[in-house]
This record gives C-alpha cells, structure tokens and sequence, in this order.
C-alpha cells in the first residue's frame, strides 16, 4: 500500500502502519463483511422465530422452518456467524496494531476465515435437516464444530504470531483481555465439545457442561473482546487516558474469575447439586468487584475533566457498548435475587439478558471497533455519514426494544405460571404477555433496518477500496487525539 | 515489563480452575450415579428406554422442543410447579439417567414436559395434540407439526391407526414412524417413583406422611 502524501502526517500515517496494515487488510475486511452479512441473516431469523410466537402458523408446516429449528438457528448465526467474525476482525486489528507488528501471510488467514463461515454454514445447515445435538449453543453438529475448530487453530494462530513478533514490550490492557481470549476459547471449545458431542457425561451434568459453555462463549471470548475494544477505543477517541489505570488488572481478573461460573445460575432450582446453583448465584454477586472496577475505568474515561478531543462514529457506538455493559451487569444481579428468579426464571427474561449480552454490549462495541478500524484499512472515509446515523439510532431504538418487550413479557409470563389460580390454562399464560412479543418482533424489524444500512455502508467501503482509486480527504475522518496507541 | 507469559499461564490456571470446579467437580461428585433397583417390586428406576422411546427423543432434539418445553418440575418453594400438577414431586438427578440429550430447557413457553406421560394417558391425545394444537387446546399457541403426519386416501378399510381429525371424505390422517417414537417418547416421561432423595432432599406430603406413620409406630 502507498502512503499517500494527503494523509494528515499523524500516528496513524506513519510508515509502519501502512505496512501493518497492508499485512491485515484483506483478512479484516474479509471479517467484517462476513460478519455483517451474518448479523442481518441473524436479525431475519430472530425476527422469524419472534413472528412465530405470535402467529404459530407461520412457517410451520416444514420441518426445516418449525420454531424450534428457527430458534438456534437465529442464536448460532449471531454468536458463529457475526459475533465470531466481528471479533476476529478487531482482534486481529488490535493486536497488530498495539504490538506494532505485522501479521503474517495474511493469504493464510483468509483461508482460515473461510472455513471458519463455510463450518458456520454447514453447522446450520445440519440444525436446518435435524441434526441438531440439543445443547446450548452447541447445536452444531460434530462435523461442522470439527471445521470450526480447525479454522479457529489458523485464525488464532495467526494472531499469535502477531504478538510474538510484537516491537512494543509492553502490553496494553486490550491485549491482555485479547490474548487471554485467543487461549480461552479453544479450550472452552474442545472441553465442551468433548464432554457432550463426541463424549458423553451422564445425567444432569450435561445440563451443568451445556451452560457452563454456552456461558462462557460469552464470558471467556466475545466479552473480553469487546471489553479490549472499548479500553482501546474509549481513550483513543476521547483523547484521555484510561481512568484508574493501575486497577484496570483487577477488572480483568476478577472479571474473569466470576464470569466464568455466571452461567451455573440458570441453573438454579434445577436438578442438580445445591452447591453447583449457589456458585453460579453468588459469582453473578461477586461480579460486582469487576463491574465497579471496570465501570470505573470506562465511566471515569468518558466523563473525565479535560474537555473531549475526539468524536466521530465508532466513539457512539463504543460508548453505548460501554454503557450497556454495566446496565447488563446490574440486571443480572436483579435477576439473581431469588425471590425475583422464582419468578423470572425459565421465561423470557433469560432471552432479554442474552440479547443484552450479546447485542447491547458485544455487538455494539463490535459495530463501535469496525467503524473505526474500516476507513482506516481502506484509506478511504464512510461512504454514507447517514447510513452510519440510521444504523446507530435503529440499533439503539430496536435493542432497548427488544430487550424491554422480552423482560416485561417474562415477568408477565413467570408471574402467571406461577399464578395456577388466575391463570389455570397455558393458553390464558400465553395470551397474557403475547402483546409484548409483538414489541420484540417489531424490536427485530427495527434492529435489521439498521443492520442493512451497515452492510451496505460495508459493501461500498470495500468496493472504494478495491477500486476507489485514490485516497480521498481523509482529514475530516481521522481527527486525532494525542496517540494512546499503547500504555504510558 | 512483559507480562505475556503471566497472562497466558494466568489464564490458563483460571480456566482449569473453572472446569475443575464446574464440570469435574460434579463428574466426580455423582456422575457415577445409579440407577435404583426396587427389591420389592423387582424392577431398577429409572426405567430403561426402550429403542422407540430412545428414537423419540432424538425427535424430541432435532425438533428444538426444548426451545418452549423444560423438562425440570421445580421444588415446592420455587414456582407453581407442582400445585399446577406438572409432578408429584420435584425432578432430581436420578431421573435423568438414561436421557442420551439432558434437555433441560431455559424457557417454558409452554408447559413442562418432564412428566406429561402421567397427564395425558392415550397415545391418541398426544396426536391430536401435535397435529391440531388449536383444536386440541384452543388457544394454544403451539405449532401444528403436520409433517410428522401422513394425509393418505382410504383404499378399503380405514386404518386402525387413522387420526380421529376432520380431514377430506375418503381421506385419512396417519401418524408417521417419527411420530410414533415421539409419543413413544413423551409418555414414557413420568417421574412418580420416589427415591429415596427424593423423601429427604424434597420433603413432601408422602414423605412427611410416612415419617408422621414412622413415628406412630415407635
């Protein structure tokens, strides 16, 4: 790649980057339009599968359609498909650019990315014919996980690879949570796969390993991803540097530490042993260590004294991902109240706190991060500033939605279950939080207008820079904060 | 300073110590756990699964019931589990043994499914259940599972097997071989037996009866 000359002589121009970036363009670009292109086949399913708790007749007359193929259809499309691809384009972005250091052969990487989405689209596949292994997350059948697992070896080696070639001997806190997670996920994988898919534990341990992996996808991948994301971007954008940094090592430990067992507390009442329900109950308390640590670190960052230096489309996004991490992590601490969960588990509030972690905070953070990293890879600015407003507004607008519609339809539903006097009939349960379900549908449909605006701001990105010729002026798109690119 | 081997070794030791105490832990604790054999009645429970009831839950799997059905009957403190008569008592470990797929389920869109071989007692019901939910429960917002049903004309005799549904004249609705495993399947689910844990662990009417009776007896 030519550095051009028009570019403003800033950090991000130097002649370094370009090399580093010219080694990660392809691959990166790759992720995100992968990625975004799977967040909108995900949107059009979760929309399916919420029209179908209203109108049970849609769609149901084929056994490739009925609800519940639709259902981890939609939910494996969003974690493999767009969460995995997003967080694989920043944190190949990341840590390139916080280890100063130049991926390698990024021909090798891109192999890995497809096979990553061909065993995606396989394992979907199988769910779609009945092929489904029935367990959280896990639905993939073996075959298409056995892809998974060896492109991610690819992928992940080659990241790794990055940060052993890294020329900056200091690590940032982005790259501890992202090297952290690089390890993280193949173990959690291959212990999850091998307990259930291609081994068997007996009984109710199954339930235990299901959760316990489905969680952690979350809590020991996605999450630190986003987390690394926005300590990355936060300050970069502001022009400020991390708040507290010196505690920001406790966040990420006892982040970690207490994430971990979170998903045990949906097993509470369950049958499985007592203590095994009180670990997940009481990490989901102990939680509140790193989220005031954290919140510390991101809150005091935003609000800090020295006035803002930055702006621009990522920091909207980050900050609502910011934002949303500690509202997700209060609700779960209300929803881990037992004499709230009598009510509220095993209803649709479980859902509302999956789409709050995996939406509201992962994914906006994503969104957040690939803002910011697709210019800069393209050398080229968004091509549609009001795409960019339109898909922030629907993303806002249609999670608060979601969310909302599925947490009051599970305090309405849980409350009636438990209600055998007023509510002796399922049917009458069903017909007494229905209406809200019509919000989340219509959550969904909000959520994908915005979605389509951010693939095709993607597509047309990629076409500029593929064929855009030259740089156009970058200097309203790159205004630049003092360079936080690593730890002071 | 390089922190990257402490990153790394520290992440691996949190995530060992994570599967220990999640997933090894509970192995360890009662993954060896047995079935009960009844002396008095002769018979071991849970009971075994036949292979059409051991089809019918894998039917049970790749439909995705588990999307809207749990299979859990929570304790007495926890719900209306059992005063809705979803079980005579909470589910407990043991009766999940013989489960190839443990699904538990997350959200009970509809109702538990745990013990619904004691509520509907013909195969009969459960069909017409999976073929016309509306008309077997009006207001049910289940999906009709009409593919797992054969619409066929009426050569000579109808057959024995035939829906009792309104269906065109000289037409007849019949289920198919992964119906059958799936009613199979789902009236085999009936967790009456009760365990010894289940007396001690979840004390509950019988189990407070037969101590009151214990005691009468010293």
């Amino acid at each position: 790649m030519d550095p051009d000359s028009s570019l403003p002589q800033s950090p991000d121009s130097r002649p370094e980057w370009a090399e580093i970036d010219a080694s990660i363009k392809v691959p990166v670009l790759f992720f995100v339009y992968a990625a975004a292109a799977w967040l909108v086949t995900a949107t059009v399913l979760g929309f399916i599968a919420s029209v179908q708790l209203v109108q049970p007749a849609f769609l149901a007359d084929c056994a490739w359609t009925t609800h519940g193929r639709i259902v981890p259809l939609a939910r494996n499309a969003l974690i493999y498909g767009w969460g995995f691809n997003a967080a694989f384009a920043v944190l190949i972005w990341i840590s390139a650019r916080l280890c100063r250091a130049p991926a390698p052969q990024w021909g090798i990487t891109l192999v890995g990315a497809l096979f990553w989405n061909i065993g995606v689209k396989l394992g979907l596949i199988g769910i779609m014919i009945g092929q489904s292994t029935g367990h959280f997350l896990m639905e993939m059948p073996g075959y298409a996980a056995a892809v998974l697992f060896v492109s991610y070896g690819i992928i992940g080696a080659s990241v790794a690879i990055i940060y052993s070639r890294r020329r900056e001997g200091n690590l940032f806190v982005s790259q501890w949570y992202g090297l952290a997670a690089l390890f993280w996920f193949p173990w959690v994988f291959t212990i999850g796969q091998a307990a259930l898919v291609f081994g068997s534990i007996r009984g109710t341990g199954q339930a235990i390993t299901a959760v316990w992996y489905g969680h952690n996808i979350y809590a020991l991948f996605l999450a630190p991803i986003a987390l690394g994301a926005i300590y990355y971007l936060l300050p970069k954008r502001l022009g400020r540097p991390i708040a507290g940094y010196n505690w920001a090592a406790l966040g990420f430990w006892s982040f970690a530490l207490f994430a971990t067992f979170g998903g045990l507390a949906y097993l509470a009442g369950s049958p499985v042993p007592g203590w095994v329900q009180a670990l997940g109950v009481s990490s989901n308390f102990m939680m509140l260590v790193p989220l005031v640590v954290i919140g510390y670190n991101f809150l005091g960052t935003m609000l800090g004294g020295t006035p803002a230096g930055g702006s621009g489309p990522a920091l909207r996004f980050i900050k609502f991902g910011a934002i949303a991490f500690l509202v997700a992590g209060l609700m779960i601490k209300v929803f881990s109240v037992p004499q709230i969960y009598v009510t509220t588990q095993l209803t649709f509030v479980n859902e509302a706190m999956n789409q709050m972690h995996w939406y509201a905070f992962v994914s906006m953070s994503f969104i957040g991060a690939i803002y910011f990293i697709v210019p800069r890879l393209a050398t080229h600015a968004w091509p549609s500033g009001a795409l960019i407003t339109a898909h922030f507004w629907s993303s806002v607008a249609g999670v608060v939605i979601v969310v909302a519609s599925l947490v009051l339809a599970g305090i309405a539903q849980g409350g009636a279950i438990n209600d055998v006097e007023a509510y002796p009939l399922f049917a009458d349960i069903s017909a007494h939080y229905s209406g809200y379900l019509v919000g989340a549908a219509l959550g969904f449909l909000t959520l994908l207008v915005g979605q389509l605006a951010f693939l095709v701001n993607i597509l047309m990105a990629i076409y500029q820079a593929c064929f855009g010729g030259r740089v156009t002026d970058p200097t309203p798109l790159f205004p630049q904060p003092p360079v936080l690119e690593v730890n002071s | 300073m390089n922190r990257g081997p402490y990153i790394f070794l520290g992440a691996f030791a949190l995530l060992a110590f994570s599967w220990t105490a999640a997933i090894l832990a509970n192995q360890l604790g009662y993954g060896t756990l047995t079935p009960h054999y009844d002396a008095m009645e002769g018979k071991s429970f849970p009971a075994p699964q036949p292979g059409i009831v051991a089809r019918g839950a894998m039917v049970y799997t790749d439909l995705g019931c588990a999307a809207c059905h749990t299979q859990q009957v929570r304790r007495a403190d926890l719900g209306g589990d059992l005063t809705r008569g979803w079980g005579e008592r909470a589910s407990v470990a043991r009766d999940y043994l013989h489960e190839k797929t443990v699904q538990l389920g997350h959200n009970r869109i509809g109702p538990d499914l745990r013990n619904v071989g004691a509520r509907y007692e013909s195969p009969e019901d459960f069909y017409q259940l999976l073929y016309a939910p509306e008309q077997a429960l009006p207001g049910s917002n289940m999906p009709a599972y009409r593919f797992l049903f054969e619409e066929s004309k009426i050569s000579g005799e109808r057959s024995k097997d035939a829906l009792d549904v309104a269906v065109a004249p000289g037409y007849q609705v019949i289920p198919t071989e992964r119906a059958r495993s799936l009613v199979a399947y789902l009236s085999y689910l009936e967790d009456v037996y009760a365990y010894p844990e289940t007396q001690y662990v979840y004390p509950e009417k019988e189990a407070s009866d037969d101590a009151a009776a214990e005691e009468e007896g010293q």
